[in-house]
């Protein structure tokens, strides 16, 4: 077990007053088998008006309404968790079996799917590792080439892109292998930004796994939220009236301490 | 018996024009308005063939319901190996969103819109059920009301249903979920919706509130509209008139202007009332109407009273050979499509354009379904001054509260074009009133 201490923080400066602004957000760790919250606490403004609940997938969400002006936002979540084993064992929603929206199976999907062999003898786990190998030659790292709304398909088209885009591919061709699959977003160890990576199914279990850096997603990753793909983890959202421009600034630090 | 009706057909007409009765439509990229053409000869339908129809479609109403309960909880029809599970997972209108969401009283069709043909021989089949947001009830009560103004004569020597509880029936359903005694509201996108009409006659109708999506705000998962000087009053049931991609940028189409932001979280928490439920489109998807009659025995362990049109599944080898080999005598649809687009029959189609949909249905079973082609029985109308015949359907609107109810009315469209089978409102066409009889 390796304790952790996370702060989060993003803030959005509008250059104009907006007003009418709802938001939803998921930047809370999420409990489980391999990861149990020692502490948390999250915080909103202006206003710190917020209401707390569960969405479909079991993903802690913090929602809320501003309805005067105003003209920065501010989210902050900050903690400390215990972090165990790369395993969570649960039953299999077999939802995550089959294609959504940003992973469907298109023709650039169904190429590179085509020059993975497998031996029978090879069990998912060693199944993972080569699909990942795969990915990494058809997919460059580059952040600012895609955006939260390219798919799996188009980021392969591309040939580059981010943590998000190596997730979608990785789940898709993992869905088109029949290996149930699912987008998981979080916090890595170290100072910067947060992370995307994937959980596949192997008999009665999720494993975390980081097609980005090609590896386990072990030790050093913080789940907050998964599901099908980056729509159902989005970690905040929002709408607003107003026109104006946005600045955003993102915190995030993440260490080990010693107990 | 409706002879003074099509004498005055003008007037009747006149009048719907002049209380806006139209049907939108986008057509290439325009909104148009136009007219729905009222027929003045009414569709009868006498009171034992309403009995049946009417045990048929709640019976069938209400294992539809029993079936959304189960797919977004349990899932106890694919479990049984009924359902296989791709055709619910892999449903456009299934919402994951959805999973463990029981909402108020358990109801998620609250208005269902039941499409049905007759036979020649006298039989009904269901050609479709619409869970989503079923439109069209608004013509058959305008109708009615300027026709007993028109010619009451013909409403007291004929024994017919009042059809004119439609609007208190909706209320009444609306009274049934709400939730802590809050406000109702019917919430539309406005009036470049094609059911514009609908939407703002069925508000004054029910006596509840037109709403749009400015109107109504989430604040610490309860829903509010805000009133006149900021005043907020909260919202217990909304009837909402705006599609489930639509209802929530949140949580779903993030561009979406027309949506409640965060209604789905309140929604969720069982703090407010949404008619139709969301998700409702994974019941009423092509694809599952194969299996609503087991369904019904599945559910209710009863027999199904009212008959599928002969439906075959590509997605099944044995039905797939069926259809390619009969291509020419059946009537093809795309499972994601409605409003009469994606239909297409085998007897029209060249050597070339059925090789292309025997490929098509070859590589993606899933999307298509297949059924034979009824000979429904023509309706009389009135072209000019010549009576003639036309294919027709009839929409029959089902409410769901403590009970289940069949409206005694219902929407009956016909065809303008003598040639056609596809009878909606989309595709041009008009519609006459329907009359359930009391004898």
């Amino acid at each position: 077990m390796i304790r952790y201490r996370y702060k989060y923080k993003t803030h959005i400066t509008f250059s104009e007053n907006i007003f009418s602004h709802h938001f939803l957000l998921r930047g809370i760790p999420m409990e489980s088998e391999s990861q149990k919250i020692i502490q948390s606490e999250c915080s909103v403004m202006p206003g710190d008006q917020k209401s707390f609940g569960l969405d479909t997938f079991g993903n802690t969400v913090v929602s809320g309404y501003i309805g005067e002006y105003h003209n920065f936002f501010e989210f902050s979540s900050e903690g400390i968790v215990d972090v165990y084993q790369n395993k969570i064992s649960e039953k299999l929603n077999p939802l995550f079996l089959y294609s959504s929206k940003l992973t469907q199976s298109m023709s650039n999907v169904s190429e590179i799917c085509s020059t993975i062999r497998f031996s029978e003898s090879q069990s998912v786990h060693e199944k993972i590792f080569i699909i990942s190998n795969e990915i990494s030659k058809a997919l460059a790292y580059m952040p600012g080439v895609t955006s939260v709304h390219t798919s799996a398909d188009d980021a392969l088209k591309i040939g580059k892109g981010v943590c998000q885009d190596f997730a979608h591919v990785m789940i898709a061709v993992c869905r088109n292998f029949g290996i149930a699959a699912r987008y998981v977003n979080g916090f890595m160890e170290g100072e910067g930004y947060t992370h995307a990576w994937i959980e596949y199914y192997c008999k009665d279990a999720w494993y975390g796994f980081d097609p980005t850096h090609n590896r386990p997603a072990d030790p050093g990753y913080i789940k907050l939220a998964h599901g099908r793909d980056y729509e159902d983890c989005a970690l905040d959202k929002g709408v607003f009236k107003g026109l104006t421009q946005q600045k955003l600034e993102v915190y995030l630090k993440v260490e080990q301490i010693q107990q | 018996m409706y002879s003074s009706l099509v004498k005055q057909r003008d007037t009747v007409n006149r009048w719907m024009e002049r209380f806006g009765v139209r049907f939108g439509i986008y057509k290439n990229g325009v909104f148009n308005e136009q007219i729905f053409p009222f027929d003045p000869i009414p569709r009868i339908i006498s009171n034992s063939d309403w009995k049946d129809l009417e045990a048929g479609l709640i019976q069938r109403v209400n294992a539809l319901n029993k079936f959304l309960c189960d797919i977004y909880n349990e899932k106890k029809i694919v479990k049984a190996g009924i359902i296989p599970e791709e055709f619910i997972y892999s449903s456009k209108g299934y919402l994951a969103q959805c999973e463990g969401i029981t909402p108020p009283k358990c109801i998620f069709s609250h208005i269902s819109g039941i499409d049905l043909v007759q036979s020649k021989d006298g039989t009904w089949y269901v050609l479709e059920d619409n869970l989503r947001i079923p439109s069209g009830a608004s013509y058959p009560m305008i109708a009615r009301d300027i026709t007993r103004k028109v010619s009451p004569g013909t409403f007291k020597e004929n024994e017919i249903f009042d059809n004119r509880n439609y609007a208190s029936l909706i209320r009444k359903a609306m009274d049934y979920v709400n939730v802590d005694d809050g406000l109702e509201v019917i919430l539309t996108p406005g009036r470049y919706n094609s059911a514009y009409f609908e939407h703002s006659y069925l508000a004054e109708k029910a006596g509840v509130l037109l709403a749009y999506a400015d109107d109504l705000i989430v604040e610490d998962d309860i829903v509010y509209y805000k009133g006149l000087f900021d005043k907020k009053d909260r919202v217990g049931a909304i009837y909402r008139r705006i599609s489930d991609d639509y209802l929530d940028p949140l949580a779903f189409e993030p561009d979406s202007l027309l949506g409640v932001p965060n209604l789905m979280r309140a929604y969720a928490k069982g703090n407010v009332a949404i008619m139709n439920a969301l998700g409702n489109g994974a019941a009423d998807d092509k694809g599952l109407y194969y299996f609503v009659p087991k369904m019904i025995e599945f559910y209710l362990g009863e027999k199904a009273i009212l008959k599928n049109a002969p439906t075959y599944l590509p997605y099944f080898e044995n039905d797939k050979k069926f259809v390619l080999k009969n291509l020419e005598k059946l009537v093809i649809k795309d499972v994601a499509e409605a409003g009469g687009y994606g239909v297409m029959f085998g007897r029209d189609m060249d050597a070339q354009r059925l090789a292309d949909v025997k490929y098509l249905i070859e590589t993606e079973p899933r999307r298509w379904i297949a059924q034979e082609v009824i000979d429904f029985v023509d309706l009389e109308i009135m072209e000019g001054e010549e009576k003639v015949y036309r294919k027709s359907d009839l929409r029959a609107f089902v409410v769901s509260e403590e009970e289940t109810h069949v409206w005694k009315s219902g929407l009956t469209r016909y065809t303008r074009n003598p040639a056609s089978f596809v009878v909606n409102s989309s595709q041009g066409g008009g519609f006459k009133d329907t009359w359930i009889m009391k004898k």
